[in-house]
């Protein structure tokens, strides 16, 4: 019986799961929070009257006081460098473990000031979760250099395995609960305080005209709407645990999307970093390959043949392999005599790439290739698009290739 | 089960127990909280109100907005919309802080006072009349 449990336990939390997916969330989750902070964020918080100054216990507790300005620009510009090198996948772990109480100290600060927010506490947890999980082996630059190394030495590390790990599911699962936990405990305490009474209408009415806002205005003179959406709402909060069962948890998601627009319309309250935390549930590899399909990049998809006898080769196509999320490339090794490649191809040689019609372009043309077809290389097409860069790269590509000793083939149109 | 899947199993169990016994026991020391948003309940006769507050240097008065003291909108609803019996005091403490954070003179406010308006409620015929409440801007006693 135990031992089923175990089994149970381990397939819910430890089954294997994609790090890039866990990685791009991590990206998602930095750029959250540079968002939210930006570098002005707890400025005001020295800039109070010490007099207005009411620190949470956790700052009591550290006995920390009301920060000079000096400090808090300080501790700002040091958790956003430390979240810029997490999102690039620079020693992406331990810049989240660096960042994580700075964070959680400067958050202390922006809620000692009479008014305690609980928007941010989901954001915090995701860093600690982040922190501790493999988030920075998937997209990120030093996993993808590391394994560059690695292909360059030893061979491809194929890529499908390596990016399935069984600690890659349990942060967002985790994560989940804590939002869960969020909505269900608010729930839970508007019955506690109101009772089933909450829902007669007339307190959403009251916190609608309290508000404002026009919408909300409109809505407060619809009692019957309001107890009907203050239903929904209890409905919404109580039922998020659902969302722990994973097949329901897009259709909690959904809810909670909806519930959050509506307190943004018609409360003006947004809430928006829990919202945008939704984001890191997103199958991104699953949502790559489906963009791939319907905007016809997988019928476009190329075949990259490279020399797999090569290391330089072998690195490039590990790095190339690593940006693309939508499954656009097909890597064929000509060294291993998968297939003769197009035609003129030897061992050894630059890498071309080759569209289903035949149509192939080598060294630097084939980049631009790649660029359009990798979501993850759209930003760089613009730039290898500059006049003049064509040449500069296949002068660059002729000389790195000359380096290793290879013969470059020049693309037609290149003198 | 895997050395590092006992850990981490442990650490999510002390998480699962944190949330219930922030919610059971209704922990509310940030960052430990158990949500209480909205939850209370708003009988159909409490009319909602805004308070504005109004300085003046002597001359005309004019509004001054919550950033005037450093505070986001919701730092100033909570220091002044729950306490309207000691409204004068409350609006007196900040008018005091805003003097004291400026140099003597034309940027003093010689004079501060709240503006509570309601807001009509359907329902509610007898609303309470708009009040102007003076700051006291001299500490008493």
């Amino acid at each position: 019986m135990s031992s089923r449990i175990i089994a149970a336990w381990r397939r819910y939390w430890f089954a294997p799961a994609s790090l890039t997916d866990l990685g791009v969330s991590r990206i998602a989750l930095v750029a959250i929070i540079l968002h939210l902070n930006g570098t002005s964020r707890y400025l005001r918080v020295a800039a109070v009257d010490p007099a207005l100054w009411s620190p949470v216990a956790l700052l009591q507790i550290l006995r920390i006081g009301q920060p000079s300005l000096a400090a808090i620009q300080w501790m700002t510009w040091a958790s956003n460098l430390l979240l810029v090198a997490a999102g690039l996948g620079l020693a992406a772990r331990p810049a989240l473990i660096a960042a994580f109480p700075l964070l959680l100290v400067l958050e202390a600060m922006g809620n000692s000031v009479g008014k305690v927010t609980h928007a941010v506490i989901p954001l915090l947890y995701a860093v600690l979760f982040f922190a501790l999980a493999p988030s920075d082996r998937g997209f990120s630059l030093e996993a993808m250099w590391r394994r560059s190394r690695t292909a360059g030495r030893a061979g491809l590390v194929p890529p499908e395995p390596s990016r399935m790990s069984d600690m890659a599911r349990w942060p967002l699962d985790l994560l989940f609960m804590e939002i869960a936990a969020f909505y269900f405990f608010a729930g839970v305490s508007k019955l506690r305080d109101a009772g089933p009474a909450w829902m007669d209408g007339y307190t959403l009415q009251y916190h609608l005209l309290f508000k404002g806002t026009a919408p909300g205005a409109w809505l407060g003179g619809q009692l019957q709407l309001c107890a009907f959406l203050s239903v929904l709402v209890i409905a919404f909060e109580l039922g998020a645990p659902l969302g722990m069962v994973r097949r329901l948890r897009p259709a909690v998601l959904a809810g909670g999307l909806f519930f959050h627009l509506g307190t943004a319309c018609f409360l003006g309250i947004t809430f928006w970093p829990v919202v945008a935390l939704y984001a890191l549930f997103v199958p991104w590899s699953r949502l790559g390959r489906a963009i791939a399909r319907s905007t016809g990049l997988a019928r476009r998809r190329l075949d990259v043949y490279y020399d797999g006898g090569c290391a330089s080769c072998r690195r490039l196509v590990s790095l190339v392999g690593d940006l693309d999320l939508a499954g656009a490339a097909r890597f064929v090794d000509i060294a291993a005599g998968d297939s003769n490649g197009p035609r003129g191809l030897t061992a050894c040689t630059s890498i071309h790439v080759a569209d289903a019609s035949g149509m192939t372009a080598a060294g630097f043309d084939a980049f631009r290739r790649l660029a359009w077809v990798l979501p993850a290389g759209w930003p760089t097409i613009p730039l290898l698009y500059v006049p003049g860069l064509r040449w500069l790269g296949h002068q660059l590509y002729t000389a790195v290739s000359n380096r290793r000793g290879t013969p470059v083939s020049t693309p037609p149109g290149v003198p | 089960m895997p050395r590092r899947q006992w850990i981490l199993s442990a650490f999510f169990v002390a998480f699962v127990a944190l949330k219930l016994t922030e919610g059971l026991v209704r922990l509310e020391s940030w960052p430990l909280t158990h949500n209480p948003m909205f939850s209370g309940y708003i009988p159909r006769n409490v009319v909602p109100h805004h308070i504005t507050l109004q300085g003046s240097r002597g001359g005309p008065w004019f509004d001054l907005e919550p950033s005037s003291f450093n505070l986001t909108r919701d730092e100033f609803v909570r220091l002044l919309y729950f306490d309207l019996a000691n409204l004068s005091s409350n609006c007196g403490r900040l008018g005091r802080l805003f003097n004291a954070s400026r140099r003597p003179g034309t940027h003093h406010l010689s004079a501060l006072r709240a503006r509570v308006e309601p807001i009509p409620r359907p329902g509610v015929t007898r609303a309470p009349p708009e009040q102007m409440v003076p700051c006291a801007l001299e500490p008493s006693g």
